[in-house]
């Protein structure tokens, strides 16, 4: 039974380094492609535990290999991780992973191929006597009464229509505000989703160095779809079938949810912010990608909005599902947490919209489940930056 | 004929967003989230689905479209009070300097005349 408590309060489970989870899962981490099979195996039989894992891993080099090292690392040690066992095709891969989650205070079992001889049933064999214990361990600890400070959301929007700017994304930027100003910490991603809105990101950036920072990187984002010779394909068909007409008002749309605030600073993918604050991140428009950016960040919930629906949902970071469409609140029931469709109505009350999603979100901060993972809708997906070698 | 609701945004807008499926003769009043009245209403010139755009002026070809008191796009054609504003008459125009010129923030098109 979830507590109540009065608001602007939430229950997590406090980590060594003073982050707090709304969770508290055994990552199975799979530190190469040769593993990913075994991480799913694992992670399917055992309780409270999350499959964090890639198809890639050798022969990433340069930028790309410093990245995924860094997302991985910040995934498995998400303060919604309580625990990891980590594998990898051998032990000296496995360990380097292991060093870095053990070093950020995380209890943490390795296990590898290379140990089992190769043989996946045995290394499947080992790995789950290893997992047990770490999970039976770790699930001693209780939740305790934290602050909005210790709360860190990624915010998201997708498959958006007319609902999203007026609404739904207003609705979210402002109570990321009062987030920010209650302490915590709000990401917004989808650098190119900013295009025809950057100008108006770049007005609220704490500086000029930041400003400058976003235009560069929308205009990079730009440029790679040029230099590939992309058309902009953007709004998207969904996008238009909604209302939305041009990039611009899908960007001026999308922005809102970031609110009307200063910005603090522009994270890289999967880079963790050092103080609390409205960040951007500069990551790939496509949800998967962008979310678990952000969680490797250490975002323990995703707000995402939608306008005709988008059923992804991050594995690590919970997902809340908001829409102020009503014909897909009542549509797709099962998956949209929030319905600020209410809103739309006379006399607009945007108040009890924010009221309703402040909510819903300590409540899942507390224990409560989204319907993401109700229907056990959840992915992960570390972008790339370079082609392996 | 009935009469539909319809939001705008900003003071500065020529275009409003209906909020509820409007057929052609339908009767458009706009207002503000805060219920300010802040254009004459429009009689609906066709059919015009939730979350889509309505004309509140006369607006010429190469005028800009304007929601959230910004620039959104350039009409491609003139556009008659109550028609649908979409992308069967308006082009966007970030994307137009994109191909052709690096992108200045600090430029932006004049409001649409009155």
């Amino acid at each position: 039974m979830t507590e109540r408590f009065p608001e602007k309060e939430w229950a997590g489970y406090v980590r060594p380094d003073g982050r707090v989870g709304i969770r508290n899962w055994c990552a199975i981490v799979g530190v190469d492609g040769l593993v990913a099979p075994l991480v799913q195996r694992l992670s399917s039989q055992l309780a409270q535990t999350v499959p964090i894992y890639t198809p890639f891993g050798r022969g990433q080099v340069g930028e790309d290999e410093t990245i995924s090292l860094r997302a991985f690392s910040g995934l498995a040690s998400n303060p919604n991780i309580g625990s990891a066992l980590v594998l990898g095709a051998d032990s000296p891969s496995a360990e380097t992973l292991a060093h870095i989650l053990a070093m950020r205070g995380i209890p943490v079992a390795t296990f590898s191929l290379q140990e089992a001889v190769e043989d996946t049933i045995v290394a499947a064999h080992e790995g789950m006597n290893r997992a047990s214990d770490l999970i039976v361990r770790m699930t001693r600890m209780t939740r305790e009464r934290v602050g909005m400070q210790c709360l860190t959301i990624g915010i998201e929007c997708g498959h958006s229509d007319a609902s999203s700017g007026l609404v739904a994304n207003p609705v979210v930027g402002r109570w990321a505000e009062q987030l920010v100003s209650a302490g915590g910490t709000a990401i917004v991603g989808e650098t190119y989703e900013w295009l025809g809105g950057e100008h108006v990101l770049a007005r609220r950036a704490q500086n000029p160095e930041v400003a400058d920072r976003i235009v560069q990187a929308v205009t990079a984002s730009l440029a790679r779809m040029r230099q590939n010779g992309r058309q902009w394909d953007n709004p998207g068909l969904e996008n238009q079938n909604g209302g939305l007409t041009t990039i611009e008002e899908k960007a001026l749309g999308a922005i809102a949810k970031s609110g009307y605030g200063p910005i603090s600073g522009l994270l890289e993918y999967g880079e963790a912010p050092s103080q609390s604050g409205l960040f951007l991140m500069d990551t790939p428009f496509f949800t998967p990608e962008s979310l678990t950016g952000m969680a490797a960040a250490g975002a323990q919930i995703i707000i995402m909005t939608t306008g005709a629906g988008n059923s992804f949902c991050q594995s690590v970071a919970p997902t809340i599902k908001v829409t102020a469409n009503r014909k897909t609140a009542v549509g797709i029931r099962n998956q949209i947490d929030v319905d600020l469709s209410p809103v739309l109505e006379e006399p607009y009350d945007f108040e009890a919209g924010i009221a309703r999603l402040g909510q819903c979100l300590l409540s899942v901060a507390t224990g409560q489940l989204t319907r993401g993972e109700v229907i056990g809708e959840s992915s992960m997906v570390v972008s790339r930056f370079m082609a392996s070698v | 004929m009935a009469s539909i609701r319809a939001i705008i945004l900003h003071r500065q807008d020529n275009v409003a967003t209906v909020i509820e499926d409007g057929k052609s003769g339908d009767d458009v009043a706009p207002r503000s989230f805060d219920g300010q009245v802040l254009v004459a209403p429009v009689r609906l010139q066709e059919d015009i689905a939730f979350g889509h755009k309505v004309a509140l002026f006369h607006i010429n070809r190469g005028d800009a479209i304007v929601k959230y008191g910004e620039v959104i796009g350039q009409a491609t054609t003139s556009i008659e009070p109550g028609a649908h504003v979409h992308v069967h008459n308006v082009e966007g125009r970030r994307l137009q300097e994109a191909r052709d010129v690096p992108f200045d923030h600090t430029t932006k098109l004049a409001p649409p005349s009155r």
